[in-house]
């Protein structure tokens, strides 16, 4: 029967995902980038809309929510995966009032304006069937996909305004964004990169070597080294995992030190970050924060005696407070990182924070 | 109902329920002047309305207070554009103000819902002064099996410190009284700071019991989390950029306004805190950072 088919199709993908997301995590399988980890979220979740059977918005929210708790939990540090599932029912929570006809603005924040006014709790939303929904929620979810293909492209066109001839400019390890950034630059500016290789795993030399193929005056230097170099640096250009809601930043380990360094030497930090790496989680709320590798990378297996008598950690993650933050760039412009409250306000609504 | 019943009416209030929030009690006090008033317009209500206020900050003169009466005399003028006939009006006006009560004794739940899961297990907790607000929270936490230990600074003048640490005694939360002197001492041993507010102020800062911007410098010094927990009522239009901007009427009790000769020599009771020593302020409108506080005030004034 197709519909039972259909039934078994989609839940087949959703396995293959979820098994991709578990073993993605564990470092054993190709490391892929979060772009792409977004738009295969977005087109899972645009699969699940148009295949599953639920005749109301709220059926349809209740489905992409148990399965954007199982997402989650297959690989609690790949925000990405949650940041995508919220914005998808933000768009279902659109779609259905535009289809009231009511305005949109009103219903969203809690805010104190709403206490004193609003005559009586509405209860009974999401539960109305509207036979064009469907349609509208797939083609408001292709123009997601859109925006997602465009983000790299989009803040890479704003690297002129940023960088300027004969500057000296830092990063670390290796973020596709930063990457397409500073080459999109090179096309018509001279200047000089700086790259932290980023133990323990190096992820700078193959940063630096994709640089020094765009023909951009690259130098490598360990980690130990960066608070001694950056007396020579105008800019700082990184990259992140996740965006905070506070403004932090979820980074890759070593990030902490760069910002703190360019905070004492008062040097611009910026960090180049598409939209859906937005969460609007705050950094002590899970305890899903960190994330620890094998040691192998720190102190190989091969060193024998001492491993009895030492502890050893591989962290990921490092979190960076908003205070040493300059600018984020994204692919809708520059803002400050006292503004990310306004961004998370916008792209997510405050019901779905918790998933 | 004259001013004098008015006042008698908000004394009991507050003598009744002791838990309750002050501007809860003033805004169910003006939701009764505004069901037994008998003015014939709209304006004459609201000149009873800002009479009636003015008459109840007189009474107890803390910003909760002030900024209650303000978003109550607020919303009447927001019902009153939307129904010109009077009578139909206090009625609209009459089932918001219930249904707004009915929200904000929910709001303190709200907050201490959102806050306990910033207290980590084993974490040592400094707060100052007594909120009712910092212990519903620390309530839910405990409730929550976490362990946790708390400093109370004993908060001359009133010693309202020792009042805290009994309730806190009460829930078998482990609770050491630490003289104001001592908030830098103690500071290296904390992991975060939770006060709660009188009121919350344009610019992110906060009004609350002296003592707390000293707190806020220190935990600022030491690298320590300073959370603000407050429910949005509280809220108030006003922009201090300094200690001396904050005005008279917040700054001494109502006694002491009228009978003092020389307000120099007076000790204030409440100081402000700035924003950028502030983390985190837990609402009922959700997590907020110090910059988000004047978008939620634009939002109801606009």
């Amino acid at each position: 029967m197709p519909g039972a088919d259909k039934g078994t199709d989609l839940s087949e993908r959703i396995e293959a995902f979820l098994a991709e997301l578990k073993r993605g995590g564990s470092g054993a399988g190709p490391l892929r980038g979060a772009g792409e980890t977004a738009r295969e979220t977005t087109a899972l979740l645009r699969r699940i809309t148009a295949q599953a059977r639920w005749s109301s918005a709220g059926d349809l929210m209740e489905i992409i929510r148990k399965e954007g708790r199982r997402m989650t939990a297959a690989q609690p540090s790949e925000t990405t995966v949650g940041n995508m599932v919220r914005r998808v029912l933000k768009i279902i929570r659109e779609e259905y009032a535009r289809s009231t006809g009511s305005s949109e603005e009103t219903d969203q924040q809690d805010s104190l304006h709403k206490l004193l006014t609003s005559g009586g709790l509405s209860d009974d939303n999401f539960r109305q069937h509207f036979p064009s929904l469907k349609a509208n929620v797939i083609e408001a979810i292709n123009e997601l996909l859109t925006e997602l293909e465009g983000t790299t492209d989009n803040i890479a066109m704003q690297a002129l305004e940023h960088i300027h001839s004969n500057e000296v400019i830092m990063t670390i390890g290796r973020s596709r964004t930063v990457e397409a950034f500073l080459k999109d630059a090179a096309r018509k500016r001279k200047f000089h990169v700086i790259v932290a290789e980023c133990a323990p795993f190096c992820q700078g030399h193959e940063m630096a070597t994709s640089l020094s193929e765009a023909d951009i005056e690259t130098t490598v230097i360990a980690d130990a080294a960066i608070f001694a170099v950056m007396s020579r640096v105008n800019k700082v250009i990184i990259g992140t995992q996740t965006v905070l809601a506070n403004g932090g930043l979820r980074a890759v380990n070593g990030t902490h030190t760069l910002a703190l360094a360019a905070k004492h030497h008062s040097t611009p930090l910026i960090v180049c970050a598409p939209m859906f790496k937005l969460s609007p989680q705050f950094p002590n709320e899970e305890d899903t924060f960190h994330k620890f590798v094998s040691p192998h990378e720190v102190l190989p297996f091969s060193e024998g005696e001492i491993l009895s008598k030492v502890n050893v950690h591989c962290p990921v993650f490092d979190y960076v407070p908003p205070e040493l933050i300059t600018l984020f760039i994204s692919n809708i412009g520059g803002n400050a990182p006292s503004y990310i409250y306004r961004l998370v306000s916008e792209l997510y609504h405050p019901e779905d924070h918790e998933l | 109902m004259d001013e004098g019943e008015l006042v008698e009416y908000f004394r009991t209030q507050m003598s009744q329920d002791p838990d309750v929030a002050s501007a809860v009690a003033a805004i169910r006090s003006l939701l009764e002047f505004l069901k037994r008033d008998q003015s014939e317009t709209i304006l004459g209500l609201r000149e009873n309305m800002t009479r009636a206020i003015g008459r109840l900050q007189e009474a107890d003169s803390s910003v909760a207070v002030s900024s209650g009466g303000e978003l109550f005399l607020r919303f009447i003028t927001l019902t009153s554009l939307e129904h010109p006939d009077l009578s139909q009006c206090k009625k609209v006006m009459v089932e918001r103000g219930e249904l707004f009560l009915k929200k904000i004794s929910l709001s303190r739940n709200k907050v201490a819902k959102l806050c306990h899961n910033f207290i980590k297990d084993g974490a040592k907790i400094l707060t100052h002064s007594s909120s009712r607000v910092v212990l519903k929270v620390l309530e839910n936490v405990a409730a929550d099996k976490k362990r946790f230990s708390v400093y109370v600074t004993e908060s001359q003048p009133d010693s309202s410190g020792n009042q805290m640490a009994e309730k806190l005694r009460k829930l078998n939360i482990p609770v050491t009284v630490i003289l104001d002197a001592a908030v830098g001492y103690v500071m290296e041993k904390v992991d975060l700071v939770i006060v709660g507010a009188e009121g919350v102020v344009e610019s992110g800062g906060i009004i609350n019991k002296i003592g707390t911007y000293q707190m806020a410098v220190c935990s600022k010094a030491h690298n320590k989390p300073f959370y603000v927990v407050a429910e949005s009522f509280k809220f108030v239009r006003l922009y201090p950029l300094n200690q001396q901007d904050v005005p008279d009427r917040f700054k001494y009790k109502a006694h002491t306004l009228k009978t003092a000769e020389d307000l120099d020599k007076e000790h204030p009771m409440v100081d402000y805190t700035p924003p950028s020593l502030i983390t985190l302020l837990f609402t009922d409108l959700g997590v907020l950072t110090p910059s988000a506080i004047s978008d939620e005030l634009i939002k109801i004034y606009l």
